[in-house]
């Protein structure tokens, strides 16, 4: 049975023209397509079309043949939309509420589908705290106690570790054997090869076949791997000893035993699982914690950088930021933009503005956390590419991450968790 | 001076983040909001006397409910909250009472007030609420805040609590960081309604009581009640 079908779908926006040029697909119940295609090819947006936050939401002119129409899907309430950053479809304060307050399913089945989506004892956690691979599950969970006939996932594993994007996939796995159809799109096509029934490659508005088609990536996949730490090393700039660590009022010990020391020009991988302590770390490492279990000396001025990036900034421009040096806006591809709003640019032209802005700032220590999270393999080049200058300028680097591709660049890893 | 208030509202906003946010569900939680406002009010209505002895009585009661709850945790942030009103009387209050007994009963006073509100909140029930709202047949949007709030606020405090430290580092002035806060929470709205757009629409309040943590609030309400009694009605 066909679940959905698109016929010569066209859609255009007041100031980008043309986005969609005619799209045809068509997806029967229990399949799974998964969409790929370069930033801004008008993936997400074909997928707002479904979901009808085109035009209802985000304004745009939409014409062709979408059966049934997507506010009849609306309507029957068969369709999940999961966007790129999935902790935004959560309202509820904690994962029993959230599936209790959106699904007929009762407590033992909720502690079924918990357990087979491997969130045992996540019954009573505050969705506060949920890894972006736990919320994407636990979205499954509300999908099916919810009867969606159809699940529109964004870039479901581009905020994920590798063990974690293997729990999504087998996720959908299960719902494709429950009769769920899913359209998926994703930079990472390998990873859902043997799980998908048709692969499509989005560009300029228009889609291609691309089964059994290699990687569109390889040349910035490539080119990551390419990517070398500086070699020119100098003094000591940070020096971490901590004991033990907990957050004040909990039992619970954060960090155990850490200690490092970390140069200047050297880039380190602080590596682990979610919750492991990674940012824990950074934000004591920038607060220079004292106390009788441990201490941080650091030799120099230091920076912090959240994972959203937005929360550095202090200027409305990217000159601004970079207190004038266009020279730095140049050296980080950003020259264009310099009088751009910085609320106008994209999450990886602000990260990269962020590391142009500590070298502008003549930080000596740079605390990074997750500075790849979400980024297209392009983007996350550009963005590794900006980090090794910063180091080569003599900057220590440490960054809090659990993407695999940091092993290119860093002088060492130190593992946590 | 500004690095001592950086600190004191990290420390705040942490205490509020870890009291009420962070910490998972727990049966102590799922109690009734009207318990939680008359067992506030009642004990409000018991400090209106201005004596030590009542206020002590008062304490006792908080101290009581929160020991057997094993919630003495959340008393000791309720506690150090509850600090800077009180600091706060005691200062403002003197150039008025010209005595410092006076004052002190006064911030005392506050104290135990704002102690017992805020046990109120940490004992609050968000999906009650929205229940309650859903049964009045009150828009989704509506129903829909009472839990949301409690999803939401503790992203918005770390978004605070992240471009503080940053700026701080920085050496930028505090404002421009709060400034950067709000900036972030305008981005969230918009990608909120989208991802919520079809969700909503799915949304049935379900709530669960405890009977245990209902039973212990209700004794200790019969309790305050006994000694308003006691006190306005037969001495």
């Amino acid at each position: 049975m066909v679940v959905l079908s698109i016929r010569d779908l066209r859609v255009s926006f007041p100031l980008r023209g043309e986005v969609l040029k005619g799209i045809s697909l068509s997806l029967k119940e229990g399949e799974a397509i998964l969409i790929s295609g370069p930033s801004g090819s008008g993936k997400t947006t074909l997928l707002r079309v479904i979901a009808s936050i085109i035009p209802d939401v985000i304004k745009g002119w939409v014409s062709g043949a979408i059966k049934p129409k997507p506010r009849e899907l609306k309507a029957e309430h068969a369709v999940l939309y999961i966007p790129q950053e999935p902790w935004y479809t959560v309202v509820t304060p904690y994962v029993w509420s959230e599936i209790a307050s959106f699904t007929d399913l009762k407590r033992n089945l909720i502690t079924k589908y918990l357990k087979e989506y491997g969130l045992e004892n996540f019954e009573n956690r505050t969705t506060f705290t949920l890894s972006s691979g736990e919320i994407q599950r636990l979205n499954f969970i509300v999908s099916i106690g919810s009867n969606k006939k159809l699940l529109l996932l964004d870039e479901p594993t581009s905020h994920l570790d590798p063990g974690n994007a293997i729990k999504v996939i087998n996720g959908v796995l299960k719902l494709k054997r429950l009769g769920k159809s899913l359209i998926i799109i994703d930079h990472y096509i390998e990873r859902w090869r043997s799980v998908v029934d048709e692969i499509l490659f989005l560009t300029n508005g228009t889609l291609t076949d691309i089964n059994g088609v290699k990687d569109p990536y390889v040349k910035w996949r490539a080119l990551i791997k390419s990517l070398r730490p500086p070699e020119d090393v100098g003094e000591v700039i940070c020096d971490v000893s901590i004991k033990s660590f907990s957050y004040p009022g909990s039992d619970f010990e954060v960090l155990k035993d850490v200690v490092f020391e970390v140069r200047r020009g050297e880039i380190v991988w602080i590596k682990g699982p979610s919750g492991c302590g990674k940012t824990t770390l950074l934000r004591l490492i920038a607060k220079k914690f004292r106390s009788r279990e441990g201490y941080v000396r650091v030799h120099g001025k230091t920076i912090y950088v959240p994972d959203n990036p937005l929360l550095y900034f202090s200027e409305p421009t990217p000159e601004a930021e970079v207190l004038g040096r266009l020279d730095i806006l140049s050296k980080f591809g950003l020259k264009e933009l310099s009088r751009t709003p910085i609320m106008k640019l994209s999450t990886g032209e602000r990260r990269r503005l962020a590391i142009a802005s500590i070298l502008a700032r003549k930080f000596d220590l740079a605390l990074l956390d997750e500075p790849t999270i979400g980024l297209d393999p392009k983007s996350k080049y550009e963005v590794l590419k900006s980090i090794v200058s910063l180091a080569g300028e003599g900057v220590a680097v440490i960054i809090s991450s659990h993407d695999e591709d940091l092993r290119f660049i860093s002088s060492w890893v130190y593992e946590l968790g | 001076m500004a690095k001592a208030l950086i600190k004191l509202v990290s420390l705040i906003l942490e205490l509020i983040l870890r009291a009420l946010f962070i910490g998972n569900d727990a049966w102590y939680k799922h109690s009734s909001i009207a318990l939680n406002i008359s067992l506030a009010a009642l004990i409000i209505a018991m400090v209106r006397e201005a004596n030590l002895q009542v206020l002590f009585y008062a304490t006792a009661i908080i101290i009581a409910l929160h020991t057997v709850l094993r919630t003495l945790k959340l008393f000791t942030y309720s506690l150090i909250m509850s600090f800077i009103p009180s600091l706060w009387y005691l200062v403002t209050t003197l150039p008025f009472t010209q005595s410092i007994i006076e004052s002190a009963i006064i911030s005392l006073r506050v104290l135990v007030t704002s102690t017992s509100v805020l046990t109120a909140i940490f004992l609050w029930n968000p999906m009650e609420l929205s229940y309650l709202l859903h049964k009045l047949r009150l828009s989704k949007g509506i129903t829909l805040f009472a839990p949301f709030l409690w999803k939401v606020i503790p992203h918005v405090l770390k978004d605070v609590k992240d471009s503080i430290l940053a700026n701080e580092l920085k050496g930028e002035k505090v404002w421009k960081g709060l400034a950067v806060s709000f900036l972030s929470v305008a981005e969230y709205s918009s990608n909120y309604e989208e991802a919520l757009y079809l969700k909503v629409d799915d949304f049935k309040p379900f709530f669960r009581y405890d009977s245990r943590v209902i039973s212990l609030i209700l004794g200790f309400e019969v309790l305050v009640i006994n000694y308003l009694i006691f006190k306005y009605f037969i001495i």
